[in-house]
């Protein structure tokens, strides 16, 4: 349910720049899939915070793996690891990478 | 992170802290950085104080102070809860915030993990608006290099205009230089920053992706590849959970059951001093009432609580330090965020949780690093329902000499 809302928030979408690619939330991103950051609709102090750990609008971020429940999913942003349950990920909109060329991560 | 007055008494986390000199020529120098890169150890190592140090974000959450003496000049070191940024969005983060805005120290020294320097630079850029007297330590290179990681610390220091070390304060690399650069920085008036072109503009614009360009130089992937291995083994679909419950069986089975060895015979060596301490108050000639009350009161019931009390916490801690210092605290409480999410809690209780089971107040403590005030009251208020050490229950019915302080009041004299 809360996928089909964030694509439908999509559709109507203001100001996506970029023709070709349609932001998608992050959580719809599998494991090993790459994207970069388009926008965060999160309260200003959750968006803060991602910001911080390096959220920021044009990161690189790869989706690593998720929890052995399926909930919180570890991503790969600046060579770091962390973990965000899906409601905040679902307020992530990202453009995903089309190459799948593997990059640099420590 | 100690239980002492100042960082867990009232007003630990409003008042900030007044800096104590010893000398009036000592430098103060503030510890500033991300969580988790290492802070505690640095001050550790410099102050040779014992700070509790643990591998996850959030272990410091009040400001410590120590004092190092170095080469005939002393240092006032004073470590500042981890935050990311500035702009503070927690507690912990304000403490650290105000503290550098109000300027009552000499030095900055930020220290940014090796592993992820792009992500600590932001940190470090907003500290640079803030003062000049700030020394770079890059921390941790020792774990860079095992990750085949090498960082061009000359060139980033030429970037940003500042003396930039590298450190690895677990086995003290490093050290000496630092104690030099943080001497020559708090000697500086005021600090020619390289102008726009050469390196960083003194409240500029510089991302912490513009400053990192071409200095962190990646190795060999395959290293990573391990790391993201492990990963995938200790929190794996298949593997995750049921590793988990066997690690964590095993270090409870070892600790109730291995510590009724030297439980017993602890106590057997206290029961065995009894009868002689009772001869030796008699040649003394002491009267049997004060006899009974020194030896059967006193003596038996201290007696009785450092060895039922002991072995548990002598084995449960260091092996709690092990699992915190391999990180993989953290990873089990990704394992089990989504089952505390449907309590409504937060998976990082995970981490509080057993931290309650060495000692509740400590938990309680722990509980800081929550981020939603809801769930950390959950963890606050449920840590008490997670036995200690010296709750913990006897492993046999009726057998004496088990581990739980609890039994003690029901044993016959």
């Amino acid at each position: 349910m809360e996928k089909a809302n964030a694509r439908a928030e999509n559709w109507s979408g203001e100001n996506l720049d970029s023709g070709s690619l349609t932001p998608i939330s992050l959580n719809l991103l599998k494991p090993g899939e790459k994207g970069r950051i388009a926008r965060i609709s999160l309260g200003e102090n959750t968006k803060g915070k991602l910001q911080d750990m390096g959220f920021m609008q044009g990161s690189l971020v790869e989706c690593a793996y998720r929890s052995p429940f399926g909930d919180p999913t570890a991503y790969f942003v600046k060579g770091v690891l962390i973990a965000i349950r899906s409601e905040e990920a679902g307020k992530i909109y990202i453009e995903k990478e089309q190459e799948m060329e593997r990059r640099q991560w420590a | 992170m100690g239980l002492s007055k100042s960082s867990v008494g009232m007003g630990a986390l409003d008042g900030g802290l007044a800096v104590h000199k010893k000398r009036k020529d000592d430098i103060v120098a503030a510890l500033a950085g991300n969580p988790n890169v290492g802070k505690s150890t640095i001050f550790n190592r410099m102050t040779g104080l014992r700070q509790h140090t643990g591998n996850w974000a959030g272990k410091t959450v009040a400001n410590a102070q120590g004092y190092a003496f170095y080469e005939g000049q002393g240092y006032v070191l004073v470590d500042i809860p981890g935050c990311y940024s500035l702009d503070a969005h927690s507690a912990e983060e304000e403490v650290a915030r105000d503290f550098i805005r109000a300027g009552e120290y000499d030095v900055v020294v930020a220290v940014c993990d090796a592993l992820c320097l792009e992500r600590n630079m932001r940190l470090v850029l907003q500290i640079m608006q803030q003062t000049e007297k700030i020394v770079v330590c890059v921390n941790l290179m020792d774990e860079a290099k095992r990750k085949h990681i090498s960082i061009d610390l000359k060139k980033l220091e030429k970037r940003l205009g500042v003396p930039v070390i590298g450190t690895a304060a677990r086995d003290g690399t490093g050290m000496g230089e630092l104690y030099l650069a943080i001497k020559e920085t708090a000697k500086i008036k005021k600090r020619q920053l390289p102008e726009h072109g050469g390196g960083y503009r003194h409240g500029g614009e510089w991302t912490p992706e513009e400053v990192c360009r071409g200095i962190v130089e990646h190795g060999d992937k395959e290293y990573a590849e391990a790391d993201r291995r492990k990963d995938k083994f200790f929190t794996g679909k298949i593997t995750g959970i049921p590793v988990m419950i066997l690690l964590l069986f095993f270090i409870f089975w070892l600790t109730i059951v291995g510590a009724n060895y030297p439980s017993g015979l602890l106590h057997k060596f206290f029961l065995s001093l009894e009868g002689k301490i009772m001869y030796g108050l008699y040649c003394l000639g002491m009267p049997g009432w004060v006899r009974e009350m020194l030896v059967y009161g006193m003596f038996r019931v201290a007696a009785w609580v450092i060895s039922v009390m002991l072995p548990p916490m002598a084995i449960f801690f260091p092996l709690f330090t092990v699992m915190e210092d391999s990180g993989y605290l953290p990873r089990v409480a990704f394992n089990l965020d989504k089952c505390f999410k449907k309590c409504r809690a937060c998976g990082k209780q995970a981490l509080t949780m057993a931290m309650g089971f060495g000692c509740n107040a400590a938990g309680v403590v722990g509980c800081r690093i929550i981020d939603s005030p809801r769930e950390r009251l959950i963890a606050i208020i449920t840590n008490s329902f997670v036995p200690c050490n010296g709750r913990f229950p006897p492993p046999y019915k009726g057998k004496q000499n088990c581990s739980s302080a609890l039994t003690m009041k029901k044993q016959p004299n």
